[in-house]
């Protein structure tokens, strides 16, 4: 089932977007919208709000803006795909902070929306199909979505998942532990941009802030270095990575 | 004794010459490391030394250049072209002041060996004295420092290569010549005072090259300060033109509305439609002028667009609302994307059918990270050297135009470019690291 919300004070633009997505080959039976028609009915539904895998948010809102909605928004839904659509108002770089993958412009004509809206259905199907790691904390399990993680290290036999700020997990004290293996885990995630930066750690590629041959940002401020050896994967890898966008 | 001292010798050559090199280069980013320089001095060095132990001058000369090459390609970025003229130069600071100071010391009178070698243990304060010599004329060198990427063409270069080159050859043949100073003391202040000339006039050649790249990429930096200037003002009256377009459409919107209204009282909807329809047209007709909202990108996709169509090559460019260029300068980003683009044109212009350039220009990584990707139809080989594409511009390093001027410019950045080819499609991607 995919759940998908559109926040828009345009209700004819809700309604076409809606009969857009459906033609792109979305089932009705398997679908499920949610209409918002300002950033405040929106942002007060969320803690109601078991799950959204699309959020198409409009960026000129009465009342809270769009930057501020989807800041909110992500705050419930770090992994949800977020699309900005306008008619002329432009995003700030706020915006960034709230990863959205694509700015829509609302006179766009069909054909071009049609393109768009299939792309976007294509990242949300394959989102939605991203697996869960589970990872033990203090005897208890943890389910951990990939976008919360920033890299995996080597524990003796075993590896240490390390968490993203954003993640809703990062409070937990004590190290998260997997039982995996890190090459078991690495054949795991390498297709959703995980990559051997060293022997001993694997990164999230989608985290890493600045890349050089022989070390690597991350977004939290982690510097971790390239192991020689693993320079080139890593480079084809972060290209593949960043090029699948557009 | 002899052989510490011919060891300590080595180490402080090459500290020397390290000391020398880095004021005219950028170090490799792993000898940006601490604690990473002084083992690779004492490698060399000790390789170096290996070499002195045969004890023979001639090998000792002939293997100086080389390792100093190897020891330059190893710590240090730069063309190789650029680093064998100050090679040559730092020879000509070595030797000159050894063999000046072997003229001043008389030394051929007692110290020189049968096979042409100095005994150093009969000298050693010498030998200080010696290093601190070349240490001295290599600072006066380094005055000239212009840490930059040094441009000459072919024969420039030969040109500048000629005075060092022949300074060296007049040293090591007057010494090597076999000729006697001892009973001609005049000769011998004459020999010295010319040799000291030599040093002078090396300097003088060395501040004049010195001055002749800090100048030639000076008019680079003018050529591409007025092409920046002339985008923007391009872009400008692209805006003006637009808002005229602008003002005349919303103008005109009144009147279409009023008969728009009209139509439908009268119950002529298809006219009305017909009305609704050209204005649909007009309006797409308006857009697609500003690709961004930053002025100097604008400018250069606008630019290229035109010639585009002027080539009849498809261009479809998108870029992401939001862009962040924090940091990087527009003179850079008119040499990166200009090029890239240019090159994108010339490619798919040689193509006699489906001539399209597509260009993608966004934020990845929550705003980290810019990305340019450029695809672009070809046709025939790609000229490959290694992993790296040859231009087939003539003449790449006076105009600075080309891919490696991309490299180069991306660098500055530790941004990185590269390119992909697939099915006759040739994509290059260019990623750079904007302040945040």
């Amino acid at each position: 089932m995919y759940h998908i919300a559109i926040c828009d004070d345009d209700q004819n633009f809700i309604d076409k977007t809606k009969k857009l997505l459906l033609s792109l080959g979305l089932d009705k039976d398997k679908t499920v919208f949610y209409a918002y028609h300002s950033g405040e009915e929106l942002v007060q539904s969320l803690p109601m709000t078991s799950q959204i895998d699309l959020l198409i948010l409009d960026i000129v809102l009465p009342g809270i803006k769009g930057d501020e909605t989807a800041r909110k928004f992500r705050e419930y839904f770090p992994n949800a795909l977020l699309v900005f659509c306008s008619g002329t108002s432009q995003p700030t770089t706020e915006s960034f902070k709230t990863t959205p993958f694509r700015y829509l412009i609302k006179h766009y004509d069909d054909s071009d929306l049609k393109k768009e809206f299939k792309v976007i259905i294509e990242r949300m199907k394959e989102n939605k199909s991203e697996p869960f790691l589970i990872a033990h904390w203090k005897k208890k399990f943890v389910r951990l979505a990939l976008s919360e993680i920033s890299h995996i290290s080597i524990l003796r036999k075993k590896t240490q998942i390390h968490l993203m700020e954003s993640s809703k997990h990062r409070e937990l004290d004590s190290p998260l532990i997997c039982e995996e293996k890190i090459d078991e885990l690495y054949d795991l995630l390498k297709e959703y941009d995980f990559e051997y930066a060293h022997r001993s750690y694997i990164v999230n590629l989608r985290y890493i802030k600045r890349k050089k041959n022989t070390e690597l940002e991350m977004m939290d401020g982690t510097l971790l270095s390239v192991a020689r050896s693993k320079e080139k994967q890593l480079h084809d890898s972060w290209m593949r990575c960043v090029t699948l966008k557009y | 004794m002899s052989i510490g001292l011919t060891f300590v010798s080595c180490i402080l050559e090459f500290y020397i010459f390290y000391d020398f090199f880095k004021a005219f280069f950028s170090k490799r980013a792993f000898f940006n490391r601490k604690g990473t320089v002084l083992p690779a001095v004492l490698l060399f060095s000790l390789a170096y030394f290996g070499v002195n132990l045969f004890n023979l001058a001639g090998l000792n000369m002939a293997m100086f250049p080389l390792f100093l090459f190897a020891f330059a390609s190893a710590l240090f970025q730069g063309r190789i072209r650029s680093k064998l003229l100050y090679i040559l130069f730092a020879c000509c600071i070595f030797f000159g002041c050894e063999f000046l100071f072997l003229v001043i010391l008389e030394i051929p009178n007692f110290i020189l060996g049968e096979n042409g070698t100095v005994d150093l243990s009969q000298m050693p304060w010498h030998l200080f004295t010696l290093k601190l010599l070349t240490y001295f004329i290599c600072n006066i060198f380094k005055q000239f420092s212009h840490k930059s990427e040094t441009r000459m063409d072919g024969k420039i270069f030969i040109c500048y290569l000629t005075i060092p080159l022949a300074s060296l050859g007049i040293m090591i043949l007057t010494y090597y010549s076999g000729i006697d100073f001892r009973d001609k003391p005049q000769m011998q202040t004459l020999l010295c005072i010319l040799f000291a000339l030599m040093q002078v006039g090396n300097m003088i050649i060395f501040y004049a090259f010195q001055r002749y790249s800090r100048e030639l990429q000076q008019n680079m930096q003018h050529h591409i300060l007025i092409t920046e200037q002339n985008l923007k003002q391009s872009h400008y009256a692209k805006l003006e033109t637009m808002h005229a377009q602008n003002r005349e459409f919303i103008h005109n919107i009144n009147n279409h509305l009023r008969t728009i209204g009209n139509l439908i009282d009268d119950g002529r909807s298809e006219d009305a439609l017909k009305i609704i329809k050209d204005l649909d047209i007009e309006l797409g007709e308006n857009s697609g002028l500003i690709y961004s909202s930053h002025s100097v990108l604008n400018a250069i996709l606008t630019d290229k667009n035109e010639v585009a169509e002027k080539e009849k090559i498809e261009m479809d460019i998108y870029v992401e609302p939001v862009i962040n260029l924090n940091g990087i300068s527009n003179a850079d980003l008119i040499t990166m994307l200009g090029n890239l683009l240019d090159n994108a044109l010339e490619a798919a212009a040689k193509c006699s059918e489906n001539r399209t350039i597509k260009v993608r220009i966004y934020m990845e990584n929550e705003g980290n990270i810019f990305v340019t990707k450029i695809t672009n139809t070809y046709t025939g080989p790609l000229r490959l050297h290694g992993e790296r594409l040859l231009t087939t511009k003539k003449d790449v390093s006076l105009h600075g135009i080309g891919l490696s001027s991309v490299q180069t410019t991306a660098d500055k950045y530790d941004g990185t470019l590269d390119y992909f080819t697939k099915d006759n499609v040739f994509t290059a991607l260019l990623i750079l690291y904007p302040d945040t």
